[in-house]
């Protein structure tokens, strides 16, 4: 891992929403450009979480606010059952993407349960991207922009809808995820020294690690 | 040399065919010698070929072989068909890969229905995304729905029962015994990964779908269901602890960024959950020889739970097993149907607090035995410790 160190800033990113809403085909489209059925198919479904980094460079057409940024994500299975276990690793997310299907109302349904979770189990400066995700099956659609324009506007969350499939606003939703919380670090609304905060910094002593602590403890009868 | 290469292959065609006759006699024996299976399990390359394979799963878990039929559709509750018809259209893309797209979507469908059937027939078990994978396997080696049909009834009542209760709490507490056996097995990386903090759940797919999930090959999956059909329920956890401590070279590899403390758990979770191409024959063998040396009754002692917590899951776990293993071992041989025997599982309660209750009273002799033994013990220890009786 040659160049592990060369970061300011790591964001650990949680990705969170109903089963099938293309969760893993956003993370997908914005690691790898592209986003096929075949692509897909050996991770088409999580059960767990796979920790991905990602270096966003100044120098390149991604960067946020000229920082060299590594973004930490987690994919999240979608099925109800595995909240139980995907719950312990929201702890210390400083961004989270709060994905549903614009194309199946019950997706967007499930989003105040999505969120309850996302506001309990992550500390309160932690920026929530609100993504009605296969915004290119318009003909399909379920859920209108202006409704949920209005729940994120309700909900303190930023807005966008995008298309796994197309790309179309993906690369969008993770960058200004990351330019948001580049921002509160910067304006002083998050708080590095704080315990999960969700970002590690770079300090001239080597890391500072800040947030990463493990998930905690799964109770047991 | 060619004779000596000729020499050699018929050295290894006489062996496999020894194999091969062992196994069939084991199968035929009556009742059937689940010994002598499970001795062949964990010999190098198992069952040997699909054929054989197919049959001696059978036999592994109380079902007649030659059993025939189609298995069609059939009706279930519409948001538990939605999410198996989602999770089967993204199914069987790995394996097989030497078939065309339309060949692809007729097995599809054969997963489909088995699958359907399954809940239909049991609605009291909740569908878990793992489930078709394991169904998968089984039905690729088999190649007969009506015997995967036959082998997925039997598994859902005592292999795979913990994983399709209504939460994931069985699940959870079976992934806690992973922590004794690599602490037995590995002490040194078993406190890495401790100090990493990374949890048990972190294998919760290998756990549910039996690696299933994870292994891109179907040679090396069938390979491990040798083994797991033919052992204990919890021989999966041992599998597990055996196949982190084959990696514990690439898990606990020097980096810049591991400081060996809480700090490192993404970089450890990562490569906990990245698996090489390990030797499958070298992971049954070690898991093998685990369940020799910390036997299951064993394992529950050592986890942190309460002692009523251990008393219950082990009494129920070694409950269902045993039943199991009795309606195996003292099946007719060549029975045309096996259906009858899945009368006691069918009562059976899947879950909830109602069906703990209901398994409760179905089990209390042997809870009171267990829980009589465990006073007993303890009264001992106390009198042996003190010289003073107990009360």
């Amino acid at each position: 891992m040659a160049g592990a160190y060369n970061y300011t800033y790591i964001f650990k990113y949680i990705i969170i929403g109903d089963m099938g809403v293309g969760k893993s085909c956003l993370l997908h489209q914005f690691t790898e450009q592209k986003c096929t059925r075949r692509s897909l198919s050996p991770h088409s479904w999580l059960i767990a979480l796979t920790p991905l980094v990602l270096s966003l460079e100044p120098a390149s057409s991604r960067h946020v606010c000229g920082q060299k940024i590594k973004l930490q994500i987690w994919d999240t299975a979608g099925q109800e059952r595995f909240r139980a276990v995907t719950r312990s690793y929201y702890r210390g997310a400083a961004g989270a993407l709060l994905v549903y299907d614009i194309c199946r109302r019950s997706t967007y349904n499930h989003l105040q349960s999505w969120l309850n979770d996302a506001r309990n189990l992550t500390n309160p400066n932690t920026v929530i991207f609100l993504i009605g995700n296969k915004s290119d099956l318009e003909a399909q659609r379920d859920v209108t922009t202006e409704e949920a324009k209005q729940f994120a506007d309700e909900n303190n969350l930023i807005f966008l809808e995008t298309s796994a499939k197309t790309g179309a606003n993906v690369e969008d939703a993770f960058l200004e995820t990351a330019k948001q919380i580049y921002q509160n670090i910067q304006d002083g609304s998050l708080d590095l020294n704080a315990a999960e905060s969700g970002v590690q910094q770079k300090s001239q002593s080597g890391s500072v690690p800040l947030s990463e602590k493990a998930p905690g403890k799964s109770g047991c009868c | 040399m060619p004779q000596r290469g000729l020499a050699m292959r018929r050295r290894t065609t006489n062996a496999v065919r020894r194999r091969v006759r062992a196994l069939i006699e084991a199968c035929d024996a009556d009742p059937v010698d689940v010994r002598a299976l499970r001795a062949l399990a964990t010999a190098e390359n198992g069952f040997c070929n699909n054929v054989t394979r197919s049959q001696v799963w059978a036999r592994l878990v109380g079902v007649d072989p030659s059993v025939r039929g189609s298995v069609t559709d059939v009706e279930v509750e519409d948001s538990v068909r939605r999410q198996l018809e989602v999770d089967v259209a993204r199914s069987l893309w790995k394996y097989p890969d030497n078939i065309n797209a339309d060949q692809r979507e007729v097995l599809r469908t054969r997963l489909l229905n088995i699958m359907l059937n399954i809940l239909h027939e049991y609605p009291d078990l909740h569908y878990y995304q793992g489930f078709h994978d394991v169904t998968a396997v089984i039905m690729l080696t088999c190649k007969n729905d009506a015997l995967t049909l036959a082998i997925m009834r039997r598994l859902v009542r005592c292999h795979l029962k913990n994983y399709l209760c209504s939460t994931m709490q069985p699940v959870i507490q079976q992934l806690e015994l992973l922590p004794v056996l690599l602490q037995h097995l590995d002490p040194e990386l078993n406190n890495f990964i401790q100090r990493a903090g990374v949890e048990p759940t972190f294998a919760v797919s290998w756990l549910i779908t039996w690696f299933a999930h994870d292994i891109d090959e179907l040679p090396r999956v069938q390979r491990l269901f040798d083994f797991l059909l033919s052992c204990h329920p919890l021989g999966i956890v041992y599998l597990i602890a055996a196949v982190v401590d084959l990696h514990r070279e690439s898990i606990m590899a020097p980096d810049e960024m591991i400081t060996g403390s809480a700090d490192d758990f993404p970089f450890v979770y990562k490569r906990l959950t990245t698996l090489g191409l390990f030797d499958v024959e070298r992971a049954i063998q070690t898991a093998h020889n685990l369940m020799h040396e910390v036997p299951v009754q064993q394992l529950y002692q050592q986890v942190t739970w309460t002692r009523a917590t251990r008393y219950l899951l082990q009494a129920s776990v070694t409950a269902r097993y045993q039943s199991f293993m009795a309606t195996i071992v003292h099946q007719p041989a060549h029975k045309a149907s096996a259906a009858d025997e899945f009368e006691d599982y069918r009562d059976a309660p899947a879950s909830g607090l109602g069906g703990v209750f209901r398994q409760l009273a179905h089990e209390t002799p042997r809870i009171l035995f267990y829980l009589t033994t465990a006073v007993t013990m303890a009264s001992t220890m106390y009198f042996v410790q003190t010289g003073q009786a107990p009360l």
